[in-house]
């Protein structure tokens, strides 16, 4: 499915911004990750449902397997090389062998407006 | 790395999931068309320790009457449509618009009025607004309604046909949850409520069942209140013959056809709620709900 944009946001909905704010602050550390404050998310077993809020036509996702291993280590404080050791210890392998490709995930995310930072 | 790898099976959206995404995605729509939306029933009853928490086919919003259109228009800018009009016969007025889409395993019942409020629909909406709550909906906030609305509701929910066994186990569960649960301060602010929405009357029997003092009627209630008794007390059969007679002579041929055989999705709605069921099963299935319907109102008029 395309994404179909709303409409813009009237002055009525500008005064009800807070009607629907994130329960949480996310602004990451310097070079950190953080899940974008316009994403709701329920955690599963093994795995994540998220929306996108600020593209209310986009389809839900679900992350599973390693995305969602990767998706539990976004937490405002974890860079890229943290995010791929702690994804290498929890898969069992060397860090060197997931690296780009924790790497190319955590970008694909930041591309689709999921996540924020990263900027090392 | 991908999601590619996961079975099909993994990767749809369980309801569980579902449920508080929809709610926060209808809060945000909502919003940004600029209308007022309130979180009713589902969630918002376990929050309130109104009703045990459980997993709901739907997620149930309220909007003001007059903004109805724009939301919906908006959600159906963001993929959201609504199925066909209900082809079944009703003794009370559509009072929401159910919404569904390919993506999402769940429907949002966007309501715009609810029936047993007898005040005008937008006064209850503004006075339901003027006492709204924040609940946390998959790591958002959204706005909800308060305990006294939201026990209103769910009462009059099951009011609605208090002939049904299902329905008057739903209410004692009600009545002995509001019983432990709200203070004899909550029972005063839910009579105040049900002054202001007019559902003084309506709500009699919650009244008497939790041993409290309703308060004045609003004056729209000695309007609506025999139409709401009728309703409520009224059998499916009954209903089904008093939308006959309400039908143009001219238009009772289509409304015998869309009775007998609606279109699919309707008749998903109607028996089988899993889109996998091939559709002549779903024939199948309503000629004999129709077949068993017809016996029962031949032997109810004979035996007049």
């Amino acid at each position: 499915m395309e994404s179909v944009a709303v409409a813009a946001p009237s002055d009525r909905a500008l005064d009800m911004s807070d009607d629907h704010r994130p329960v949480a602050d996310v602004t990451p550390a310097r070079g950190a990750w953080a899940i974008s404050p316009e994403v709701a998310h329920v955690p599963g077993e093994d795995r994540h449902a998220l929306v996108d809020l600020a593209a209310p036509a986009t389809p839900p996702r679900l992350l599973v397997g390693s995305a969602a291993v990767i998706w539990e280590c976004i937490d405002g404080v974890r860079d890229t090389d943290a995010i791929a050791a702690t994804v290498a210890e929890a898969v069992g392998l060397d860090v060197d062998d997931v690296r780009d490709d924790v790497a190319d995930f955590l970008a694909a995310l930041a591309s689709d407006g999921l996540l924020v930072g990263g900027a090392a | 790395m991908s999601t590619d790898d996961a079975t099909a099976a993994e990767m749809r959206l369980a309801s569980t999931e579902a449920i508080p995404l929809a709610y926060v995605l209808t809060a945000r729509i909502a919003a940004h068309a600029g209308v007022r939306l309130l979180a009713i029933k589902g969630v918002v009853l376990s929050h309130h320790g109104l009703r045990a928490p459980r997993v709901s086919a739907d997620v149930d919003v309220i909007v003001h009457p007059d903004d109805l259109e724009t939301f919906v228009a908006a959600m159906e800018a963001s993929g959201w449509r609504c199925p066909p009009e209900a082809t079944a016969p009703k003794v009370m007025a559509t009072h929401a618009v159910n919404l569904v889409n390919d993506h999402w395993p769940i429907g949002v019942d966007a309501h715009h009025r609810f029936p047993g409020f007898l005040a005008p629909a937008g006064e209850v909406f503004d006075e339901m607004w003027r006492r709204k709550v924040a609940i946390d909906q998959a790591g958002h906030q959204m706005w909800a309604t308060d305990l006294s609305a939201s026990a209103a509701v769910l009462a009059l929910h099951h009011l609605r046909e208090r002939d049904d066994p299902g329905n008057q186990q739903a209410f004692a569960n009600l009545v002995e949850m509001a019983g432990s649960r709200m203070s004899a301060t909550d029972l005063v602010d839910l009579a105040d409520f049900s002054t202001a929405a007019g559902c003084t009357s309506t709500l009699g029997p919650l009244f008497t069942a939790l041993g409290a003092a309703p308060g004045a009627q609003h004056p729209a209630e000695a309007n609506g209140i025999a139409e709401w008794n009728w309703a409520t007390t009224a059998n499916r059969n009954e209903v089904w013959r008093h939308a006959w007679k309400q039908t143009e002579w001219w238009r009772r041929p289509a409304f015998l056809l869309r009775s007998f055989q609606p279109d699919e999705e309707r008749l998903r709605e109607l028996h089988f709620r899993d889109a996998e069921t091939p559709l002549w099963r779903l024939r199948v299935a309503r000629t004999q709900h129709v077949a068993r319907r017809a016996a029962e109102m031949l032997r109810a008029r004979r035996a007049r």
